[in-house]
């Protein structure tokens, strides 16, 4: 089976199956359009990615790596957040740091999958509250200049869920 | 780190998952959170204006900087108070879909005839015509005239109750989808002349007829999906409908004129070639004169994928009913005109049928049948009946059928006299009873089905007669039950139960109990089976060497897997028949309990795949029987040890750990070096294995103790080893469990107890949402650590005291006491601002990886 190397930003090496890391559509890209040749050895850098979180995103890949492609979702139908697999549903159980780590390398990395099911995590998290709540959960500062809120509210009045 | 830093497409695709309500609670965070909020409320929001609109919200409306392309108008009777909003809406958005609602057709005119420069251009038209609270009439005109020459969709709903009165004429000749639902009121009256592109029409008529509404032939339609409840007189609408891939036609025929219109529908509906989904359903009784040729539809509708007859009576030849694509058929509630009438199909692909349960023997598969679903109604037959004469019969012709529904499609039975006997044994992994008045012995019956995973309870009435005990079905992975009744109108226990799941919760309508389980899917614990050889060999909690050599030694490889057939653990566990007695004498003791045992494989299979595992149920039960080992994987037992501060009264928090018989061995091998005197009455493990190690062994804190600590030891870097992978979820139970054997073991305010509570609340209040015990732990913490003087402590307590102030903060609690303590401890020239965290604290006290 063939292997290519992936180094960190911290400059960690990772020898992982090709077919693994190819759930990275970033890496699936520099390997089959651009042409980066991984037999010479060499390392694929991955400079936005720590060596923790790679890691953790392999072992997400590794369990992964046969999953079918997913459905088209159609883009006005209701998403569901229930459907997190148990797997994955332990897999995220992190503390908010690496979630967040996370969500930003699947996202550097272009993994689909990996991000949908953070987003559905960290979306169940926000449901049910409120702003302030939310502000709380994330230690998110409020950055509004004073008024701000009251505009966004006033305008978000008028917006009613459209039925389809 | 901070999650206003994410980026927007990330942001995005995170709200996209949240309720509309959430959504607007999401774009009140923060900015960059409200940039992302913004994106989606314009997509999936209307702007809605309405006529109680005041000054401030006039403003606010003019403030809007996005462009709305949806609109929708609510209750346009008070045209002078609404007009304000209308105006502002037109000078600043050009809608695409415009929705009007709550009004009468004079207002919709008058709204139309206003604004028609700004909404005429729209490419979606939704109406909702509602006379129920409009106060204001007008009279005017009985016809109105409206163009909307740009839409392409839609949308028109009635809600009259006599006050229509007038006639629409919508010129819209570029309809491509139409919704039409109309009301009993027939005054009103709805023209689309011209409508000639529509490919999808959708229409609910109560008193409306097709021929009044539409003057053109639907050449181009793709989906026809008719409810037509007044009597239908004229099928001429079906004529020509070439390109039509879907129809659902749920109508009713005038009297006289029954025969001859099934006739000609059945003719329509045959040349429909391109047919794939065709459900023909006649609403009300079934009579001889309506009338469908099956043997004709299979001829002409080759594409066919799913076929749902209704109330009809089937006609029949005596040829085989070729349909090469065919996965569903439903035929409820139908009848056939010849009595010995066999309906033989080559049906490769077909998988699911429904049919009433005495027509079951008509069926036939000409080569081998797949078939995987069966619905039978019950109609009138009692259940021994349908399961004796017609279903057991039928799935022994159709041996692939894994899910079984038992149904009164047309009522709801009352009656829980019902069953079926003990003898009948399906090989189903899914039933369904829906509208069965059952009685509860079956279940038993159905306990005993090896093969069972699912049971759905729909709407059923289940006899509990004089029957007590409850049925333990044991395995079913998973129950459903929904508004499920009992003969005992009081009794809020429901006697189905899963092993090792929660009881199905109920609820009280009216002093009537239903239960129902709609938001959870009761799923039986994993592992957990009662083993007869074990239970029988073991007295008390007495294990003798050759009931833990059959449970060790019984070689093989069971897989722990949701899927697999169940009759492999059938065996493994060992269950503590009662509890121990609490110590008489007033005198407090350290219990130890074994509650109960199981067999475990040493590498549990880490497969998840269903479908994989449950083809090789068979094979992982040969095994599993077989005492040989194979070398590929050894069974071992856990035992859960029970340790509790057993005192007159019982511990309100026992703790558990488990532990394998060869950490016993260990242990007595130990002891037996250490204190051979103490030792010598006890053997192992034909005696006591554990139960009475007595409160001064421990005391005296014995090599046993130690020994045992080392165990403890174990569990805590396990613990750690959770936190340094961030699982902090998993760590927390882990620690509370050590925290309390320890806290047993020594006094409340030694080191390593108030090393572990800290570490504890470390734990729980760096997960991403604080533990729900994080309090409880925090408070105990800080009152340990009231007078503590020992110094290496006290490095813990200001990161404790700070951590405790960020908690009480996140759950809206009183801070002032923690920072009056901060303060003071301030004035006592200690630093109290930018210190460690609680985590690096701990961890520079005792390193461990986790705070690195």
């Amino acid at each position: 089976m063939s292997t290519i190397k992936l180094e960190t930003s911290d400059g960690v090496k990772f020898t992982v199956k090709t077919q693994v890391a190819k759930c990275s559509g970033t890496i699936r890209t520099m390997l089959e359009d651009i042409g980066i040749n991984p037999q010479d050895g060499e390392a694929i850098p991955l400079s936005n990615v720590h060596s923790t979180i790679l890691q953790k995103i392999l072992v997400w890949a590794e369990h992964h790596v046969d999953d079918p492609e997913p459905p088209r979702e159609d883009a006005d139908a209701a998403k569901r957040t229930d459907d997190i697999c148990s797997w994955d549903e332990d897999f995220l159980k992190v503390d908010q740091r690496t979630l967040f780590d996370v969500m930003l390398a699947a996202n550097y990395l272009d993994m689909k999958q990996l991000i949908a099911v953070c987003c559905k995590t960290v979306a169940n998290m926000i449901k049910g509250k409120t702003a302030d709540q939310i502000r709380r959960t994330f230690n998110i500062e409020n950055d509004f200049p004073p008024g701000e809120e009251d505009k966004i509210r006033l305008r978000n009045q008028f917006c009613e869920e459209r039925s389809r | 780190m901070s999650y206003e830093l994410l980026p927007l497409e990330v942001l995005e695709q995170i709200l996209d998952n949240v309720k509309f309500s959430d959504l607007q609670n999401a774009a009140l965070v923060c900015r960059q959170w409200c940039l992302a909020a913004e994106v989606l409320i314009l997509r999936k929001s209307c702007l809605t204006v309405h006529d109680s609109l005041g000054g401030s919200q006039l403003e606010g409306l003019r403030q809007i900087g996005r462009n709305h392309v949806t609109i929708c108008l609510r209750e346009l009777n008070m045209w002078e108070e609404i007009r304000p909003a209308l105006d502002v809406c037109r000078q600043k958005f050009r809608p695409r879909s415009i929705r009007i609602s709550g009004i009468l057709a004079d207002h919709l005119n008058r709204f139309y005839c206003e604004y028609r420069d700004w909404v005429q251009d729209v490419e979606q038209v939704r109406v909702s015509l509602d006379d129920r609270f409009v106060y204001y009439f007008e009279e005017l005109p009985a016809k109105y005239v409206l163009n909307f020459p740009k839409a392409k969709y839609l949308n028109w709903y009635e809600c009259l109750y006599g006050a229509g009165e007038k006639t629409v004429t919508l010129n819209a000749p570029n309809l491509q989808e139409v919704v039409i639902d109309d009301s009993l009121d027939d005054t009103s009256v709805l023209k689309l002349p011209g409508c000639t592109k529509i490919d999808k029409l959708n229409c609910t008529f109560y008193t409306k007829k097709m021929e009044d509404i539409f003057d053109s032939p639907f050449s181009n339609l793709v989906q026809l999906w008719l409810c037509i409840y007044n009597e239908l007189e004229s099928v001429a609408f079906l004529d020509n409908l070439y390109n039509l891939v879907k129809l659902n036609l749920s109508i009713t025929y005038s009297k006289n004129h029954m025969r001859e219109l099934s006739w000609k529908v059945s003719e329509s509906i045959c040349k429909c070639h391109q047919l794939k989904h065709l459900q023909y359903i006649i609403i009300y009784d079934i009579s001889p004169n309506c009338t469908v040729n099956l043997s004709k539809i299979a001829q002409n509708l080759v594409n066919l994928q799913s076929l749902d007859l209704g109330n009809l009576f089937i006609e029949l030849t005596d040829q085989v009913l070729r349909f090469p694509s065919l996965k569903t058929m439903k035929l409820d509630g139908v009848d056939f005109a010849n009595q010995s009438a066999s309906i033989r199909l080559d049906a490769p692909a077909l998988r699911s049928l429904s049919i009433s349960a005495r027509h079951l023997r008509r069926i036939h598969c000409i080569n081998e049948s797949l078939l995987r679903q069966l619905d039978a109604d019950l109609e009138t037959l009692k259940l021994e009946e349908a399961f004796l004469a017609h279903v057991v019969p039928f799935l022994q012709r159709f041996s692939n059928v894994r899910e079984l529904t038992v149904a009164n499609h047309n009522h709801h039975e009352k009656n829980a006299d019902d069953s079926f006997p003990p003898t009948v044994h399906l090989t189903v992994d899914k039933l369904c009873f829906c509208n069965v008045g059952i009685r509860l012995e079956c279940f038993r019956t159905v306990a005993a089905w090896s093969g069972l995973k699912e049971l759905h309870l729909d709407n059923c009435f289940i006899g509990t007669g004089e029957e007590e005990e409850s049925v333990v079905l044991t395995n079913v992975r998973q129950m459903r039950v929904s508004r499920v009744q009992l003969s005992d109108p009081v009794s809020k226990e429901f006697p189905i139960v899963l092993r090792g799941s929660e009881p199905v919760p109920f609820d009280d309508y009216d002093s009537e109990i239903y239960f129902s389980n709609f938001e959870r899917i009761l799923r039986a614990a994993k592992k957990v089976i009662v083993n007869s050889k074990m239970r029988s060999a073991i007295v008390g909690h007495r294990v003798s060497v050759e009931t833990l050599n059959v449970a060790t030694s019984g070689g093989g490889s069971v897989e722990d897997d949701p899927d697999s057939t169940v009759e492999a653990f059938e065996q493994s566990i060992w269950q503590r028949p009662s509890r121990r007695p609490l110590p008489t004498g007033g005198h407090v003791e350290l219990c130890f309990e074994i509650p109960f045992a199981r067999v475990l494989p040493s590498d549990p299979a880490p497969s998840s795949d269903g479908d994989a595992a449950g083809s090789s149920g068979t094979a992982v039960s040969a095994a599993a029987v077989t005492t040989s080992s194979t070398p590929s994987g050894k069974k071992y037992v856990i035992y859960d040890v029970n340790v509790r501060l057993d005192g007159p009264e019982p511990d309100p928090h026992p703790t558990s750990i488990e532990r394998r018989y060869t950490h016993f061995l260990r242990l007595y091998d130990g002891l037996r070096k250490q204190c051979p005197q103490l030792l010598q009455g006890v053997a192992f493990p034909k005696k006591v294995l554990m139960g009475n190690f007595s409160a001064e062994l421990i005391g005296e804190r014995s090599a046993a103790f130690e020994s045992f600590l080392d165990y403890i030891g174990d569990e805590l870097r396990r613990a750690c080893q959770l936190l340094d992978e961030r699982r902090n979820e998993f760590a927390v139970p882990l620690l509370e469990s050590t925290f309390r054997i320890l806290n047993k073991i020594f006094l409340d305010k030694s080191k390593c107890v108030l090393l572990l509570l800290c570490r504890l609340v470390a734990a729980c209040t760096t997960s991403p949402i604080p533990h729900p015990e994080s309090e409880k732990w925090a408070e105990l913490a800080l009152r340990r650590y009231e007078h503590v003087c020992d110094t290496d402590l006290l490095v813990l307590y200001i990161p404790l005291l700070q951590t405790c102030l960020h908690l009480w903060w996140q759950r809206g609690r009183d801070r002032s006491l923690l920072e009056e303590r901060l303060d003071e401890m301030g004035k006592k020239g200690i630093k109290v601002k930018g210190g460690p965290t609680l985590a690096q604290a701990i961890h520079a006290l005792e390193p461990r990886a986790e705070t690195t």
